[in-house]
């Protein structure tokens, strides 16, 4: 049965998993190339509507992107560009009245024996048995309130045992190396006791002092952190193959904030799962991502390795995402802003969306044309008349260019935009 | 190195023990001492009257006897010399022809002393209902011929009032408790049921709490009276009580309970749990029921009185509980005309039973309603 071929199969399948460096012996930092990781999740042209009294808000307009196992990917945008609700889509948790109303969830779904099954999850019934099983079993969430994250009647055991027998039988050992991996095994007929050690296990894993105690704890004897960690440990508890943070650390302070980073990144090392790490903040996201998707208005707008978007933004939205981040040691009067609002959802702008905010906005063009998501660069996609290679005599286009036809990092603000 | 050690003491290690949320609820109940009190008094109707009403009450509910509507016998501390004597006991009842209403009526005759017993042997009866004894609390001397005992006097069949209220409260008490449990159960699910699912469910559910709560309580409870067959055993009566008490008043509790499932569905713990793969019947019987059970358990305690006095009002209008049934309101109906009341005012000693019950109920109450928030507050 193990002919060679199949098994070289199954260890291309394994998944690639990075390693992070510590920040202190090197400061460089080199992208991880996850490429040849074979993909877990393909987000394809997903469109999500709400049906609301106005009309229809396209929360989410055709997006697409891919993660690969072992790989984590950053959306970042403004509050309201559908970040989270492109999350929920993945779980097929849409809050009503949304409906996901086009476009296709490829799952592929790693089996224990090396084989990948595929499951398109925006087919499966919202409540039903299937995705039910593909909940917290392969795909686990953790969100942004770890406060009221927790049900408030159940100790913080309950809730991972509870997650533990959910999925029976799905925890397998897997050669991590851990001691309650072991307790773990074909968990088939889990005991009382036994989800007990499970769950001590777990908190001691995010690092919950004195597991032995709090696995008792209920909801409000638990700070922020903590319960954000018994979160991490509920999600954590099947060993999922994906992990959606929906913004895991905004409710919590700095301190915590990098603790919790450092264990994710520290869980994601030791299981080798893929992480889809939704925020707007961007250093949170730069610290995590092995590659970012720039989302706005319901849109990517640019997708790129992390490193290279820092140094190189492509999009003049990201460009002002970027530059409105305050730097130590520059005094400004002013911090830098992204000019305008989000535009009403009903009343989109023509064109580009972000031609009304844009410092770049070239008058009969991009209020005009809707630009295509290229990719303008190797493994670089950004959606910009700017790089539009159909027209690239524009004046205005070529003078903002660098020589070698990107837009340059430091831009002009938009006074000075206007005084030219 | 050794003394730099011993100053740095490692602290004891201290066995930290999280307290639940019904151990904060208990600690902050026990604080409140109206509430205790209340706690004390009801648990003391229910041992009296409804675990050991045979005990407590020294006659059956239904023995009879010669002394017609034979007024309260005092209970007095005297001996056969008239001297004081820790010894309780009471004074005879003698008949006598009272020529201007024509009427026979009873004197105590000093002349004959009963005196009191505790633990006293008497007519048997089966504690719990199976182990036969004949011990009651107090009681006078079987032996003495024509010794009688009736503290709060006699109805009109010369049955003992005491016993009497003791075991009417029992029906009364289980009335009050089965009927708040079927309310609960039922309004607790339809609620839960209508403000998880919404919609068309919601829509139904809600009309028909709607339909119940519109009707006006007195000609419904009539109306749904009156369709019990007269021919039916006083037992299934009853029930059948119970079942129409439960029946018109779980339409509130409904209500509230859609509410706090209407605020909490919306919490991020049921979204969370909802992503570790529950199904909806876990999340809404896990997650969001045991939430609204402190305000459950607030509105069925206090509705517990409202089903006592409900099945009083009933009873009283003669359309609840009939004899041989003995209960509060069947008590109750028996003094329902001023001759009565004027001739035999003993027979309303049932009602201080029935105030004191349901301010018992509703101290409880009270008390638990503030314990359950034992975050809030002061």
């Amino acid at each position: 049965m193990a002919s060679p071929n199949s098994k070289s199969e199954v260890e291309a399948n394994k998944p690639v998993i990075p390693k992070t460096k510590k920040p202190k012996a090197k400061r460089e930092r080199v992208p991880n190339d996850l490429s040849k990781n074979p993909v877990l999740l393909e987000v394809d042209d997903i469109q999500i509507q709400f049906a609301v009294r106005d009309g229809i808000v396209r929360a989410v307009d055709k997006m697409s992107f891919v993660v690969r196992r072992g790989q984590t990917v950053g959306i970042i945008g403004e509050s309201g560009c559908g970040k989270s609700v492109t999350s929920r889509a993945i779980m097929n948790m849409i809050p009503k009245p949304g409906k996901i109303a086009g476009g296709k969830i490829l799952f592929h779904m790693p089996e224990a024996d090396g084989s990948v099954t595929q499951v398109n999850l925006v087919e499966l019934e919202p409540d039903g048995n299937e995705i039910r099983k593909i909940r917290g079993a392969r795909i686990a969430m953790i969100f942004q309130e770890p406060m009221s994250s927790l049900t408030p009647v159940y100790s913080a055991g309950f809730h991972i045992g509870e997650a533990i027998k959910l999925h029976k039988g799905r925890v397998k050992r897997r050669t991590i190396g851990n001691e309650m991996i072991e307790n773990i095994q074909d968990a088939k007929g889990l005991e009382e006791d036994e989800a007990r050690e499970v769950a001590i296990g777990m908190l001691r894993k995010v690092g919950l002092p004195k597991p032995e105690q709090r696995v008792d704890a209920y909801p409000h004897h638990l700070s922020g952190g903590q319960r954000q960690r018994v979160m991490i440990a509920i999600a954590l508890s099947c060993y999922p193959d994906l992990l959606i943070a929906d913004e895991p650390t905004t409710a919590l302070d700095v301190s915590i904030e990098a603790q919790i980073l450092e264990l994710m990144q520290e869980l994601k090392r030791d299981t080798g799962m893929a992480i889809i790490f939704i925020t707007h903040n961007l250093g949170v996201v730069a610290e995590m991502a092995d590659e970012i998707v720039v989302m706005y208005l319901g849109k990517e707008v640019e997708k790129v390795n992390t490193i290279e978007l820092f140094e190189q933004p492509q999009h003049p939205y990201t460009q002002a995402l970027l530059n409105s981040i305050p730097r130590i040691g520059k005094k400004v009067d002013k911090l830098a802003t992204i000019e305008g609002m989000v535009p009403d959802p009903f009343n989109l702008p023509s064109g580009c969306v972000f031609h009304p905010r844009c410092a770049h906005m070239m008058p009969g063009k991009c209020d005009v044309v809707v630009p295509e998501y290229a990719e303008i660069m190797p493994k670089h996609w950004t959606r910009c008349l700017l790089h539009d290679v159909s027209w690239p005599d524009n004046a205005e286009a070529q003078a903002l260019k660098n020589k070698d036809g990107s837009i340059p990092n430091r831009l002009p603000s938009l006074e000075e935009a206007h005084h030219a | 190195m050794a003394a730099v050690a011993g100053k740095f003491r490692k602290p004891k290690e201290t066995k930290q023990v999280s307290q639940s949320y019904w151990s904060l609820v208990w600690w902050k109940f026990k604080k409140n001492r109206l509430a205790v009190v209340g706690g004390i008094i009801v648990l003391l109707y229910y041992l009296i009257c409804m675990i050991l009403p045979g005990f407590f009450a020294p006659y059956p509910a239904n023995a009879e006897s010669r002394f017609l509507q034979a007024p309260p016998q005092r209970v007095r501390f005297v001996n056969a010399e008239g001297n004081f004597s820790l010894r309780p006991s009471v004074f005879g009842l003698e008949s006598e022809m009272d020529m201007a209403l024509r009427k026979r009526t009873w004197v105590v005759d000093p002349e004959q002393r009963y005196p009191l017993y505790f633990l006293v042997q008497g007519e048997p009866y089966k504690a719990l209902g199976f182990i036969p004894t004949n011990l009651h609390l107090f009681g006078v001397d079987q032996a003495t011929e024509g010794a009688t005992g009736f503290l709060f006097g006699t109805d009109r069949l010369g049955r003992d009032v005491f016993s009497r209220i003791i075991y009417g409260g029992r029906i009364s008490l289980t009335i009050g408790l089965v009927g708040v449990i079927m309310t609960l159960t039922l309004g607790t699910v339809l609620g839960a049921i209508s403000g998880f699912y919404g919609g068309t469910v919601d829509l139904i559910i809600q009309r028909m709490t709607e339909f119940l709560t519109a009707f006006p309580d007195l000609p419904l409870f009539m109306a749904l009276s009156a369709a019990i067959p007269v021919t039916w055993p006083s037992t299934r009566v009853f029930f059948m009580i119970t079942l129409i008490l439960a029946f018109i008043k779980w339409g509130g509790l409904a209500r509230q309970v859609r509410g706090l499932i209407l605020s909490s569905r919306e919490r991020e713990y049921v979204l969370a749990a909802k992503s570790f793969g529950a199904s909806d019947y876990r999340l809404l019987f896990k997650h969001l029921i045991p939430g609204t059970m402190s305000h459950v358990i607030v509105i069925s305690t206090l509705a517990i009185p409202g089903m006592i006095l409900a099945e009083t009002a009933l009873s009283f209008l003669g359309l609840g509980l009939v004899p041989p049934t003995v209960s509060w309101g069947v008590m109750l109906f028996e003094v329902n005309n001023v001759r009565t009341i004027h001739f035999a005012p003993w027979l309303l000693m049932v009602v201080p039973f029935i105030v004191l019950c349901v301010l018992a109920f509703n101290m409880l109450g009270d008390g638990l309603r503030d314990a359950m928030d034992p975050y809030g507050g002061k």
